[in-house]
């Protein structure tokens, strides 16, 4: 007798929690739709991706398109860093710097196809990179040093453009850069083992200083690891982070 | 999204280009005639009564010690180049809309330096600088600030419509860079219907304007409401419009500098029309044999003539090669490279030519994953520095960390040199150098005797040192050699100089180096950094 009301109470309350499941299920599917066709095939995301033990150093856990990013040290750095955005599918361009091999980078995940070389860019670096600035995601470019009313026009494209400028050169060859990102070799990996004529190098640890315009200055600790045909950099000390599989 | 704009106004500018070029001797009161009647005069004339559209010997009998000099478009704009050199010196993106008279985009440059009447202040003391009076004006939209400019006011930021309110309607004409052909007829017929400031112009429903007066009529009407004019364009400019020369000989004349600015500008005229696309913005370029640049960006109101471009040409480059002469910015060598480039373009049949790729190497054999503005980017550095400057990689085989990417040239085919799929048994083994290198180096021994590879892949002696940029370098750790092949071009005669080894060595100052052993020598191939 009890039962009689409440059954069609709670089976009421059953529809109003499907009709408010179903509301939020739909509203999910169209935020998805939105996502997909904001995103577009191809599309450079809001923010270019970073390894992931930097991620966590920089705001919003990567270069913010517009910005100018600081690159200094070793070169495994740049490389990185160019692999793991032309692996989202943004698109980059390398100006004048012939040395860094794009192998590693490669190795690390990068999109080959989606990466122009300017190794020759003339009198005039900066001049082509602010060209390439105008279609290119991510421009890396080598400099020595820049006068500041120089740097002031190449960061004002930048932002303009909503591309980011890579700069790679000495420690704080870029006056006002967004992001400052110095990498240092600070040991060697030996495999199997360190002993003279003997194994060979199996990888390298980096520490990793970041800082730069409001940024307070931070650092941590990657490790270029070698797995057979996978190569990753991972915080040392943590289980190496996959970032990608080569092939 | 509201842009302010900064514009200045240099009063009477053929007036005072024409004394300026006639000297000293010239008095106050300086008219130019064009077609007979007066088109520009000075202060000091104008104080004696003389008026545009006078004629000379009205002018002349107002004041008796009036100067005439004919009209020169092309002296207008040499004396004006100092004025914008100036001017860049403060912001570097500035645009001329006629001699006498640019726009800057205001807002950052505001904020750089503290405020717009910081920004004004230092505009006017560098034109002061080149001893030329300029009045600033700033607003929201451009015709606006060059309205503001005549009175010296700053418009603050959303109030342009009431600053236009008040003002007369005969202002759309005031400036000829910004009206088109009929606008005297329109003002004409507004005055004649009672229209008689812009705020009752713009009072009026734009459907009426549109459906009731020619199509200059609704612009202006746009202008009068103080709405965006002729907003930077968004719409992609298809590549392959711009038109470069490389100038053989290199100029240093005028006269040849503007004969080969005519010619570019039929170029550039017939480019644009087969694309049914007409150029409202216009970049010249001129490159000196020693890579000196020196550009302008030229904006009107109506789309480009060949005539109109050929002009902007001739103006910009008279005004380097000669008033400059003698300063920083002047012309280090011949001009050996002239190019035009449209930066704004309109007309909706662009959509079509974008949507076509006109001169982008794209779909076939050059196909790569770089999108459409990637390519125009990248076209663009192939007309700056050559076809061969831009190169895409593709993953290559082979034994050396150089040997794993191959560049090949932007639009050809991407074949790599070697198969990438091979199996390539010595090759070495990963992680790669990051740093490439390609640097003559030494090994030696204890005792310092050269380190060589044997014939059978071993070392002559245990190394010790590395000699590499004429320093010594003690080694902590080494490995290898591994032997990869042998090297088919060595003398059959010599067997050790005919192995290929490599071996990584680790130095006191804990950097690691891949070191090549070919040819009896030694080289550095890479830093593991």
């Amino acid at each position: 007798m009890m039962t009689g009301p409440q059954c069609p109470e709670t089976e009421a309350q059953a529809s109003g929690r499907e009709e408010v499941s179903d509301k939020q299920m739909t509203v999910a599917a169209l935020r998805r739709k939105l996502a997909g066709l904001s995103a577009g095939p191809g599309a450079a995301p809001a923010v270019l991706p970073v390894p992931e033990p930097i991620a966590g150093l920089l705001p919003r856990r990567g270069l913010a398109p517009g910005s100018v990013v600081e690159v200094s040290g070793a070169a495994s750095m740049p490389a990185a860093l160019l692999a793991a955005v032309s692996a989202t599918g943004a698109t980059a361009a390398l100006v004048g710097l012939p040395q860094l091999n794009l192998a590693v980078a490669a190795d690390l995940g990068a999109q080959l196809d989606r990466i122009a070389v300017v190794d020759e860019p003339g009198v005039d670096r900066l001049e082509v990179a602010s060209v390439l600035l105008d279609g290119i995601d991510l421009v890396l470019v080598a400099v020595d040093s820049v006068t500041p009313s120089r740097a002031r026009v190449l960061t004002g494209r930048a932002r303009r453009q909503s591309s980011t400028l890579m700069v790679v050169g000495p420690p704080g060859c870029w006056p006002g850069a967004t992001v400052r990102i110095e990498a240092e070799v600070s040991g060697y990996r030996h495999v199997p083992a360190r002993r003279s004529g003997y194994g060979r190098i199996g990888g390298l640890e980096m520490d990793v200083r970041i800082g730069g315009a409001g940024l307070a200055p931070r650092s941590t600790r990657c490790a270029l690891t070698e797995n057979d045909r996978l190569v990753a950099v991972a915080a040392a000390g943590q289980p190496a982070v996959r970032l990608a599989v080569a092939n | 999204m509201t842009g302010r704009v900064l514009a200045l106004w240099c009063p009477d500018w053929p007036a005072v280009a024409a004394a300026a070029a006639l000297g000293p001797d010239c008095g106050d009161a300086v008219a130019v005639l064009g077609s007979g009647r007066v088109t520009a005069c000075s202060a000091a004339a104008r104080r004696a009564g003389v008026r545009r559209g006078m004629r000379k010997r009205q002018a002349q009998s107002l004041c008796p010690d009036l100067t005439v000099a004919p009209d020169d478009p092309g002296r207008d704009g040499r004396f004006f180049e100092p004025v914008v050199a100036a001017v860049s010196a403060v912001v570097p993106m500035t645009e001329v809309l006629r001699p006498g008279l640019m726009v800057i985009a205001a807002d950052r440059a505001g904020r750089y330096f503290g405020g717009e009447e910081e920004l004004a202040e230092e505009i006017v003391s560098a034109v002061d600088a080149c001893g030329v009076a300029g009045r600033v004006g700033t607003a929201d939209e451009l015709f606006t600030a060059v309205l503001a400019a005549r009175t010296g006011t700053v418009v603050p930021p959303g109030t342009d419509a009431d600053f236009l309110a008040g003002r007369p309607v005969a202002d759309l004409v005031v400036e000829p860079s910004l009206s088109g052909p009929g606008r005297d007829e329109l003002v004409n017929l507004l005055w004649r219907l009672g229209v008689r400031t812009l705020g009752a112009f713009a009072a009026l429903d734009p459907a009426d304007v549109a459906s009731r007066f020619s199509a200059d009529a609704a612009v202006a009407h746009r202008l009068a409401r103080a709405e965006p004019g002729r907003r930077p364009s968004r719409a992609p400019i298809p590549p392959g419009l711009e038109v470069e020369h490389d100038c053989d000989p290199p100029i240093d004349r005028i006269d040849a500098a503007a004969f080969l600015g005519r010619r570019l500008a039929e170029e550039l005229h017939v480019r644009l029309s087969s694309a049914s696309l007409a150029c409202t913005r216009l970049t010249v370029q001129a490159i000196t044999e020693r890579g000196q640049r020196h550009s302008r960006t030229w904006r009107c109101a109506e789309p480009l003539t060949p005539e109109a471009t050929a002009d902007r040409v001739r103006w910009q480059l008279e005004g380097w090669l000669t008033l400059s002469a003698g300063t920083a910015d002047a012309p280090d060598s011949p001009i050996a490279r002239l190019l035009l480039e449209p930066v704004e373009v309109i007309d909706p049949g662009a959509l079509q030519y974008a949507l076509a790729g006109e001169g982008l190497p794209r779909g076939g054999p050059g196909r790569t994953g770089l999108g459409d503005p990637a390519r125009r980017a990248l076209t663009r550095v192939q007309g700056l520095l050559g076809e061969r400057a831009v190169q895409v990689p593709v993953a290559s085989g082979g034994r050396g960390p150089a040997e794993q990417v191959d560049l090949v040239t932007f639009g050809d085919e991407l074949r790599p040199e070697r198969p990438a799929g091979a199996a390539w048994p010595d090759r070495i083994a990963r992680p790669w150098p990051a740093r490439l290198l390609a640097g003559h180096a030494e090994l030696f021994d204890a005792a310092g005797d050269p380190v060589r590879v044997t014939g059978r892949g071993a070392f002559t002696a245990e190394p010790v040192i590395v000699r590499s940029t004429r320093h010594d370098y003690r080694i902590d750790w080494w490995a290898g050699p591994w032997p990869f092949g042998i090297d088919d071009g060595a003398d059959p005669g010599v067997r050790s100089a005919a192995v290929m080894a490599r071996t990584q060595v680790l130095l006191e100052d804990s950097r690691a180096l891949l070191l090549c052993f070919r040819g009896g020598r030694w080289q550095v191939e890479g830093i593991y950094e």
